[in-house]
């Protein structure tokens, strides 16, 4: 066996404690949603109805990072973090110098069921 | 569930079950948004657009019993999954390499989301320059045939009115398309994105995309979701071009998921039952002309 390795795998200690918000980032914001009656922009408070209060303010959040709830990463725990793999075989098989690498989220539930 | 999922897809609906859920294929005469489509089309096989209808209407009319969860497309989901680049990032780091490329398929944007984001922001605030690169099916091409605009996210116009690259909210996808990414529209935050000259978009055809899953699974050994297998397609067209070009590109792409439920796609494939199929110019300047004044 070569040591060439294929596998990267972090700890589960290593499992991301916050999501990233790329709206802290973007260079021009995001443009407003709007109401299907009024055309206006939409609030929260229109929004209430169809989704949990905590998810609506995530969607309009300008903060870079929010935290994970504890709940959120205890159930990550069963298939986090996922790997990284190096597929050589595959280099190989193009006769390719590029390096190729693919991150498998196949492990988790949520993969497969849309 | 759409109902020619919920007809061709059996074991996704068994899984949901699996975890609880009640599952009702849609169109339903569940919901007035259903039953009106049924009314003009009673074979309606469904759409995404038709189904986001009948769970908007489901959620808004149960007095705050039910809450409409959506697996893709808003910017909350694509914020979740920035899991899966967060841990990328440091698992490349292992690897003492960094990316060139970034690719994964984009159906509404969440898994692409989930990997491309933390790289974006590396390039917005640490000088790295990766291409980002998403791909969609020629069948359903939001991205690089639709136009950007506001639009409904559902059919019948009973959700919110979003500004994205989409193909009409009443877009309805071709039966023999079998990758999955069906949707009209695409994320809000990925159109910007696109919009902003931060992204790239790419669009295959089907064929190319069951060649490059089963050129994958046989080299690595895991047969890929027919969704993931656009990415797949285009990882690969970029390690050919590297090899061209001469040069040592480092390449990444998201796996989104494996096809174990997805093999009578695979079986169509094998069998020579799937064409590649463009859509057709017609129906998207017909589309256009239905988009909601703003
Ligand atoms: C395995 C897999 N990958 C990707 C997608 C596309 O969705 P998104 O663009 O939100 O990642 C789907 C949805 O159908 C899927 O089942």
């Amino acid at each position: 066996m070569s040591n060439e390795v294929v596998r990267f795998d972090l700890p589960q200690s290593e499992i991301p404690h916050h999501w990233y918000n790329i709206q802290a980032d973007l260079p021009r914001p995001l443009p407003p949603v709007l109401h299907p009656g009024t055309k206006q922009p939409i609030g929260p408070a229109d929004l209430a109805p169809l989704f949990p209060m905590a998810l609506i303010m995530q969607e309009v959040s300008q903060e870079r990072y929010i935290e994970i709830p504890e709940e959120v990463r205890e159930i990550y725990k069963l298939w986090r973090p996922t790997p990284l793999l190096r597929a050589r075989r595959l280099e190989k098989a193009l006769d390719t110098p590029a390096h190729i690498y693919y991150k498998y989220e196949g492990a988790s539930p949520a993969a497969v069921t849309s | 569930m759409v109902k020619i999922s919920y007809q061709q897809k059996p074991y996704r609906r068994a899984i949901m079950q699996a975890f609880g859920a009640d599952v009702t294929p849609s169109p339903s005469d569940k919901t007035q948004a259903g039953r009106s489509i049924l009314e003009r089309d009673p074979n309606s096989t469904g759409s995404l657009g038709i189904a986001i209808s009948e769970a908007v209407e489901a959620a808004a009319t149960s007095a705050g019993k039910y809450k409409y969860s959506l697996g893709s497309v808003l910017n909350h989901v694509l914020m979740h999954q920035t899991v899966i680049g967060e841990e990328t990032l440091r698992q490349m780091a292992l690897a003492g390499e960094y990316p060139d490329v970034v690719t994964s398929c984009i159906g509404g944007g969440s898994n692409f989301g989930g990997i491309a984001l933390p790289f974006l922001r590396e390039n917005l605030t640490a000088g790295k320059k990766t291409r980002l690169i998403g791909v969609e099916p020629a069948a359903c091409p939001s991205l690089t045939r639709g136009t950007y605009a506001y639009d409904y996210g559902d059919s019948v116009g009973l959700g919110p009115i979003v500004k994205m690259y989409t193909l009409g909210h009443d877009f309805v996808p071709a039966p023999l398309h079998a990758g999955g990414l069906r949707y009209h529209g695409m994320a809000s935050i990925v159109c910007e994105m696109y919009d902003q000259g931060l992204m790239e978009a790419v669009a295959v055809h089907q064929l190319e995309t069951f060649q490059a899953a089963v050129a994958f699974a046989r080299a690595e050994g895991i047969i890929p979701a027919p969704e993931a297998a656009h990415g797949i397609a285009v990882a690969i067209r970029e390690a050919l071009a590297a090899k061209e070009a001469g040069d040592k590109r480092v390449i990444l792409f998201n796996l989104s998921g494996h096809g174990h439920f997805d093999m009578s796609a695979y079986d169509a494939y094998f069998a020579g039952q799937l064409e590649d199929y463009e859509y057709p110019q017609e129906e998207i300047d017909r589309a256009l002309s239905a988009l909601p004044q703003v």
